[in-house]
């Protein structure tokens, strides 16, 4: 059965590019808008890794991060965040979260496949 | 930084230094006629040149707040409409790539149909049961042991049509023989007719012998018609047979021709049914490879596409920086109210602003005037 990777992006285009990016690869891809969004999603379905933007309306990436490690039954999920933001600042704060990796746009497709296929739940 | 003064200071500057000029001009000249009325002509120009110098300042700074209003003015009017071009340019590239990435994300997974599809296909086709190249090989094993088989028939044929014409020569014999019984009978008939003039002549006592050689005339005379039905017998078998042999010749003729006619019209439909299958084949690998071809090139133009999240942010940053300008020539007019100092605009203080919202490397890069380089690796932390 494919692995489930969720998507936060405010932008549909990123979201497309990722995903067509991990859809190619085999996964199932289920996507958010914002962090808010992205937690309405997160209902009980098994999600083996997340991938999420750092700067977001409504509601940015750290805080929906944050949020994720809360909740019990996605709290050992591993998240990838995925950003245009390349400051260390920025990243101590994402790895402070709880990240489990830091990944600056642009991105080439392969180099973010392996990133996911080396930290994606079992 | 350029102070001014207010009007009403430059009314009493002058006017101070004519009453000072007039108190010295009676200091040194005594309270006199000519000396008070010098006096009175330097206290009346001070007057006049402080009620000019207060006019033209009065002036001057009518006009510079005249001026700063029109430069918040300018800003209220000008910033709103670049934030509002800046914004809509943002919205519509957003959107124009996002319509295009969507686009392409369904000719990606059309192309995988096809690829899906095509995979099938050639499944079928090197399917070992019941794929096109088993299907091929089977019938033309099956269709290959149908003409072995009339072969085999035909090759039986002929073996029969030699043993009938092997025939005619007991046919040749058994006339011979029927031949030989008629001269027999003959010989036979010329004895007992000997015998019975032989038998006329002894007399009486040839009497006996006379029935005999009657009655072996008679077995001679059967035996001659016997003789020559045999010979006739044999005749009409012996054109049977050659008939027979005629007919069979011309059908094995006829079957060989149509046995030649199958195999290759069995070659031929078997040839075209491989071509069939070899251009299907072909073609099938061909759209494989050709659809997995065009999917990577699309990939890769996709991750071209990330600039527009990039481009975004910068715009979105741009946009709200130009949105501060109003307000900040606002604050340069009410600091210039409050101290009557006019302070040169500070680009670093908007500059200041927008460099605090860089997310990027190469904002700052083209914050201090540098030149961004274009990266093909992916910055990937891992914690």
């Amino acid at each position: 059965m494919a692995k489930t990777i969720m998507i936060v992006d405010d932008s549909a285009s990123m979201r497309q590019v990722v995903g067509i990016a991990l859809k190619g690869a085999g996964y199932t891809v289920l996507e958010g808008r914002d962090g808010k969004d992205a937690l309405s999603k997160l209902t009980g379905v098994k999600v083996h890794l997340i991938i999420s933007d750092v700067n977001m309306p409504i509601m940015d990436g750290i805080t929906f991060l944050k949020e994720v490690k809360q909740m019990a039954s996605y709290k050992f999920t591993p998240v990838i965040m995925l950003t245009t933001e390349s400051a260390e600042e920025k990243k101590r704060e994402g790895q402070a979260a709880g990240a489990r990796a830091w990944v600056v746009k642009p991105f080439q497709p392969e180099q973010l496949l392996n990133a996911v296929q080396r930290l994606c739940l079992p | 930084m350029i102070t001014l003064d207010h009007p009403k200071a430059q009314l009493w500057y002058p006017a101070a230094l004519g009453l000072a000029a007039a108190a010295a001009v009676l200091l040194v000249g005594g309270f006199d006629w000519l000396p008070a009325g010098l006096a009175v002509l330097l206290a009346a120009a001070g007057a006049g040149l402080g009620l000019r110098l207060s006019a033209q300042r009065t002036t001057l700074l009518a006009s510079l707040e005249g001026y700063l209003g029109a430069q918040q003015e300018f800003g209220e009017q000008v910033a709103p409409v670049w934030s509002g071009h800046i914004e809509s340019s943002r919205e519509q590239m957003e959107g124009a790539i996002a319509s295009l990435s969507e686009r392409f994300a369904g000719i990606v997974d059309k192309l995988d149909e096809a690829v899906h599809t095509a995979n099938m296909e050639t499944q079928t086709m090197d399917d070992s049961d019941h794929g096109l190249v088993a299907v091929f090989a089977r019938s033309e094993t099956e269709l290959g042991a149908v003409i072995v088989a009339q072969k085999t028939a035909m090759s039986s044929m002929l073996s029969m049509l030699e043993k009938v014409q092997g025939l005619d020569q007991f046919i040749v014999e058994l006339q011979d023989m029927a031949a030989d019984v008629a001269k027999i009978a003959q010989q036979t008939n010329l004895l007992a007719l000997n015998a019975a003039i032989e038998a006329a002549r002894a007399g009486e006592l040839g009497r006996g012998f006379a029935v005999v050689a009657k009655e072996f005339r008679m077995l001679s005379t059967q035996s001659g018609n016997t003789g020559k039905r045999i010979a006739e017998k044999v005749g009409v078998i012996s054109a049977a047979i050659l008939e027979t042999c005629r007919v069979v010749s011309e059908s094995v003729k006829e079957e060989d021709g149509s046995m030649h006619k199958a195999e290759a019209t069995i070659g031929g439909v078997l040839s075209d049914f491989k071509n069939i299958t070899d251009a299907l084949l072909r073609s099938s690998t061909l759209l494989k490879d050709e659809s997995v071809g065009i999917k990577s090139e699309i990939g890769q133009a996709l991750v071209q596409l990330q600039f527009q999240d990039r481009v975004s942010q910068i715009m979105n940053h741009v946009k709200d920086n130009i949105g501060r300008l109003p307000e900040f020539l606002q604050e340069h007019q009410q600091q210039y109210a409050q101290s009557g100092a006019l302070q040169p605009l500070d680009p670093q203080a908007l500059l200041g602003e927008l460099k605090k919202t860089y997310v990027m490397a190469d904002q700052h890069v083209i914050h201090t005037g540098g030149k961004v380089v274009q990266k093909n690796d992916t910055e990937i932390t891992f914690f």
